[in-house]
Formats: structure tokens, sequence, C-alpha cells
């Protein structure tokens, strides 16, 4: 009765006119987003912030989620037609979509890519239903210890199953933990690393170092690549229909990367690309020599677009439960939320239950949406790859320009989201992913926070952390990672994964 | 003679080496670990600041010991166009408001390609500028003046 109660709520909300419209606009832009190469997700949420800005805050996030989703849908479409992935999770679909397309069947690529997305949509959401507040429940277990201890499994977490260097991306955190720590210490009210500028008080900014690192780095990157040759498809896509025979290969596979994509969305450092890769793996073993995988295989594309989108609405469920980002996009988000002065945690469901009900409607919604607008719209976005780059960047410059200053109302923090970019931009060059340090830094003062607080509670006692049993096992969850990490037959078998 | 195998981690090695340095530097006088156990407000950033440097000298071990891929190219004109753009927008958005500053932005960062178009550049520029003044300031609301310095 109560999920009634609140889906009701969350229908109410999600279908007032106004966040029906930001809900489709964000779905729209996330779509535009995700079929250009080069602005990925996180650097279009970063940029578009400040649009939100002035926005009440469910329809704030009801838009930034539906900028997350709708960017797994454009990249598809991108994927499936020339070959180029619009953003990392459909990476994997290029394998097969693309043959699909090249044999003239681009339009059941496209549709079952749409149908397996909203299916595994419409589950991941049901799950949210009903998981989240049992889940949020856990939260009253949850002590300082608990929390701290869960940070660090995120944090490893992350860094493990991403792809790229280990020690880089661990090393990174810590830089990111450190950044984190500049301002005012909460505690005793000391000034650290504040070069004594009331600018700096509040610590640096998330927005400008966001912007920086990933807007500013990612426009120097692309100016710095040659132009690419981009092969469109030049014939016309006719028969968007699956044929029944389509239907019944890829509905297995759909309900199986459901169920994967779900689960690692919830894991601290999932998320939407490791989903497609492993869905894609597992189809390829279930298929064994009956599977076409690599020349055209619909399992081929119906997994991974299933698996992505299962994971990037799960996602959401420690976001909105614990307050913890298990990737870097729910990261962003929870900046968001804090712009708009709701402090992330188990608390928003009770306190805020419009905002969170209201969320998880318009997720569904806002699949829906994708699936009716982006078939037909599937001719405009590849008319819009044909826009040059060099029409395209100074605009993205000036979008992160004005957003750091309306947001900041500063002119020190565009200077700040300047030096970021060069950073970013020096450390992508040397290898490191940005994306550790960004969960780092949102992850510092939480983590300082909650370990002063328990060794407050027990006098200076570090045993509280193994004492306590979530905590302990969270804690010997992290070690296990980090071994399994730097053991050399996995760590081989890691690369040859992120290799594939 | 020294050989580096990995200039990539030499990079990361420097890249470390200086923020956990200045880390440890600018954290000095910041109070430490009290005699309750309790952190003190320097506690955090003296362990983190050392456990950047000891990244470092990590990566310098395998940018000796490992062979790794070489550094790509720095996109000068791309990194310069893009920064100055940036700073131009600060410098003068304060100073002359933000519809001018709109379009000198964009055509700043316009210098970061070599074959630029300019005609087409002057007219992106007017035009980005012209849309995101209104996007911005009369649909959003926000507190900035077309034309002049702030309040």
């Amino acid at each position: 009765m109560e999920t009634l109660a609140n889906l009701s709520l969350g229908l109410a909300t999600a279908l007032t006119p106004i966040n029906l419209a930001l809900c489709l606009a964000g779905a729209l832009i996330g779509t535009l987003i995700g079929v250009l190469p080069g602005i990925g997700p996180i650097a279009t949420i970063a940029m578009l912030l400040p649009l939100t800005y002035s926005l009440p805050p469910e329809g704030a996030l009801i838009m930034l989620s539906g900028i997350f989703y709708g960017a797994q849908y454009g990249g598809s479409t991108t994927a499936i037609l020339v070959n180029i992935p619009g953003e990392a999770s459909s990476v994997i679909t290029t394998i097969d979509g693309y043959q699909m397309a090249q044999q003239g069947r681009a339009g059941p690529a496209l549709a079952i890519a749409g149908i397996g997305s909203f299916v595994a949509g419409s589950i991941a959401t049901a799950l949210i239903v009903i998981v989240g507040p049992s889940l949020a429940g856990l939260a009253k277990f949850f002590g300082a210890a608990e929390y701290f201890s869960l940070m660090v499994l995120g944090l490893v977490a992350a860094t493990v199953l991403a792809n790229g260097d280990l020690i880089k991306a661990l090393g990174m955190i810590f830089v990111g933990l450190l950044l984190g720590l500049v301002g005012t210490d909460v505690n005793t009210g000391a000034q650290r690393y504040s070069f004594n500028l009331n600018i700096l008080a509040d610590g640096l900014g998330f927005v400008p170092l966001a912007m920086g690192m990933f807007g500013l780095a990612e426009i120097v990157n692309n100016l710095g690549k040659p132009q690419e040759q981009r092969s469109l498809v030049t014939a016309k896509i006719t028969g968007l229909m699956p044929t029944r025979a389509d239907l019944k290969a890829s509905s297995g596979a759909i309900l199986r990367a459901t169920g994967l994509g779900s689960l690692l969305g919830v894991l601290p450092g999932g998320g939407p690309t490791l989903a497609a890769f492993s869905s894609y793996v597992l189809e390829k073993k279930i298929a064994g020599a009956s599977g076409t995988f690599g020349k055209g295989d619909i399992r081929g594309v119906a997994a991974p677009e299933a698996a992505n989108n299962a994971a990037a609405q799960t996602s959401f469920i420690p976001m909105l439960t614990l307050g913890l980002p298990s990737n870097a996009v729910m990261a962003l988000m929870i900046g968001a939320m804090s712009i708009h002065g709701i402090a992330p945690g188990p608390q928003v469901m009770t306190q805020n239950p419009k905002l969170f009900w209201g969320l998880i409607v318009s997720m569904w919604v806002g699949n829906l949406m994708l699936l009716i607008i982006n078939l037909p719209l599937v001719g405009l976005w590849v008319q819009l790859l044909k826009v040059p780059y060099r029409i395209l960047f100074p605009a993205i410059v000036l979008f992160c320009a004005t957003g750091v200053y309306v947001i900041g109302s500063s002119v020190f923090e565009v200077y700040l989201m300047a030096a970021f970019g060069v950073i970013g931009l020096a450390l992508a060059r040397c290898g490191c992913d940005p994306v550790p340090l960004l969960l780092g830094f949102i992850l510092g003062p939480m983590l300082e926070e909650n370990l002063r607080r328990a060794l407050l509670i027990t006098n200076g006692d570090p045993s509280i952390f193994f004492v306590r049993h979530l905590s302990a096992a969270f804690l010997a969850l992290s070690a296990l990672l980090v071994l399994l990490a730097l053991l050399p037959s996995l760590k081989s078998k890691r690369d040859e994964v992120f290799q594939e | 003679m020294i050989r580096i195998r990995s200039p990539q981690d030499l990079g990361a090695a420097v890249i470390f080496l200086v923020i956990g340095v200045a880390g440890v530097a600018l954290g000095t006088k910041l109070p430490g670990m009290k005699a309750d156990g309790q952190l003190g407000s320097g506690t955090m950033p003296y362990i983190l600041s050392w456990i950047c440097i000891g990244f470092s000298a990590l990566m310098l071990f395998r940018a000796l010991s490992v062979n790794g891929p070489a550094m790509e190219a720095v996109p000068w004109r791309a990194i310069t166009g893009v920064t100055i753009a940036v700073i131009v927008f600060g410098a003068l958005i304060e100073v002359f408001g933000y519809l001018p500053t709109a379009m000198l932005t964009p055509l700043v960062a316009a210098f970061a390609i070599k074959e630029q178009r300019w005609l087409e550049a002057i007219v992106v520029a007017i035009l980005l500028g012209l849309a995101t003044s209104l996007l911005f300031i009369t649909l959003l609301g926000q507190p900035m003046k077309y034309i002049g310095g702030a309040n």
C-alpha cells in the first residue's frame, strides 16, 4: 500500500507539465550530447548545472537525470550508424551494431537498442521502487564507522573496476581527497590551504574543478586529434521494425543483461560502461559457436544497450539512499543536490518524498519519451554529426565560462576553471584518469568527517572500524579487491577485458 | 646514464610529487594528532600529502624500470587558445558586461585552430553572444548586465 501511495506521489510530481517538459528537455539534450562524440555525459552535466540553477530542486534533478540516460540512448545511435560511440558505455555496441548497419539492418539494430533500453529501464525503475526504501531503512545501521568504511570500499571499487592504470588511479584518489580538504575545517575552524583568501574558505569549487578537468580538458584533447573521417551510413534507413526472429533472439539477452546491469549499477564503482562490457562478454559465452558476434549478431546490440540503461538507473540507488556516489555522474548529481541545498542520504526519502519519488517516476517517463521520440529523430541526429567541431567548441568554451561564473558569482572561479583545465590536460597526457580524482574530491570531506566522528565516539581508538561487523566487512572487501587487482594473473585478465 | 622507460609515468611522478610536497609544506602550521588520539585539522592533509609523495616515488621507480607509452604531443595552440579565452571572459565580464564578453570569448577561443575560417568564426561568435545573453539574462534571469560593469 505504501509503495502505491509513494508511486502516486511520484506520478503527481513527475507528471506536472513543467516537470514533464524538463524531463523531455533533459532527455533530448542528453541524446544530443550522446550523439556528439567528444562531449561525454560528465562534461554535459557539469556544463548544464547552471541551466538548472534557477529551477526548483525536483525539476533540476529530473532534468539532469534525463540528460544522463538520454546520453546512453544517443551514444548508441551513432555507434550503430557511423561506428562512433557517442560515449564510453556504447563503445561495445559499435562492434555488432555497425556490422548490422552495413548489412542494411540499421533499422532493426536501432529499434532493438531502443526496446532493450526501455525494457531494462522499466525493470530497473521497478527495482528502485522495491529495493530503495528497504535500503534506506538499512541506513539506520550505519554509524560513522560504517559510512567511512563504505566510502573506502566505494573508492577502491571505483578504481579497481574502472579501466586504466590501477596505481595511477589510486594515486589520483588521494590527490582528490587532499584537494577536497581545502578550506575551513568544520571541526576546528582552522583554515587549510586557503592562503587566507575568503573565497577559498568554503573550499575549492566543485563546479570549476569538474568543468575544467572534464569540459575544457576534453575540448583541448579533441582539438589536438587529427580530424576524423566519418564514414556516414549513406543508405536510407528502411524497415525500422525488427523481425519476429530478431525479437525472439534478443529477448533472453535483454533480460539477462538487465539483471547483470542492475547489479553492476548498484555496486560502488560499477556503472553503465562496465555493465555494457560484461553483458556482451556474457552473451558471447552463452551463445558459444551458434553466435555470430562481431559479424552483426542482434544480441550484441540488445545486451549491452539493455545493460547500460539498467545500470544507469540503478546507480541512483546508493546515491539516493546512502548519499554515496557509485560513479562520477552520481558524484555530479550529489554536487547538484548540494547546490540546491539538499544533503543526499537516507533522509531525502523521508524529508523530501516529493523529490525522491518524483525523480524515480520521471526516470520511467523519460525512458518512454526516449523510445517515442528517438526513433523518428534518427535522421536529425545523423545530420547533426555534420556540424563541424570548429563551430561547436567555441560555444562549449563560452558555456563553461558562463556556467562557472553564474554558479559562483565570482571571477576567481572562472580563473580556477582555466587552471583546472590545464591541470586536467597535463594529467591526461600522463595517463592519469581524472574520474577517481573527482570521486575523491567529493568524498574527501565526508570521509574525514566520518573518520573523526568515529574516533571521537571511541576516544581515539581506531579498532571501532574492525569491531563493528558491517564496517569490518566493507574494509575486508576493499582489501580483497586491491589484492585481487594486484595479483598478476588477474591483472592480465583485467587488462585483457579492457583491451577487448 | 639513467634511461626513462616510461615518460608518462615520469610525468605522473612529477605531478604527484608537486602536489604532495605542496601539501606538506603549506600544512606545516596546522595542528597534528592530539594526545587523546583525536585527529587535528592538519592530520589528514599531512597523511594524504605523504601518500601522494609515496605514489610519486612508486611512479618514478616504474618510469625507470618498466617500458611504457611515450608522452603524446601537447596541443599548445589549442590549450593556449582555450585557456586565454576563459581568462578573457573572467577579465571582461565585470567590466564590459555579458554581451560583449560572450562575443569576444568564442572569438578568442577560435584561435585554438590553425586553419580557422575567420568570417564564419565572427558570425558564430556574434550569434553565440546574442543567444546566450538572451538565454542566461532574459530567460533564466541571471544577475548579469547585458552591457556595462558589475553593480
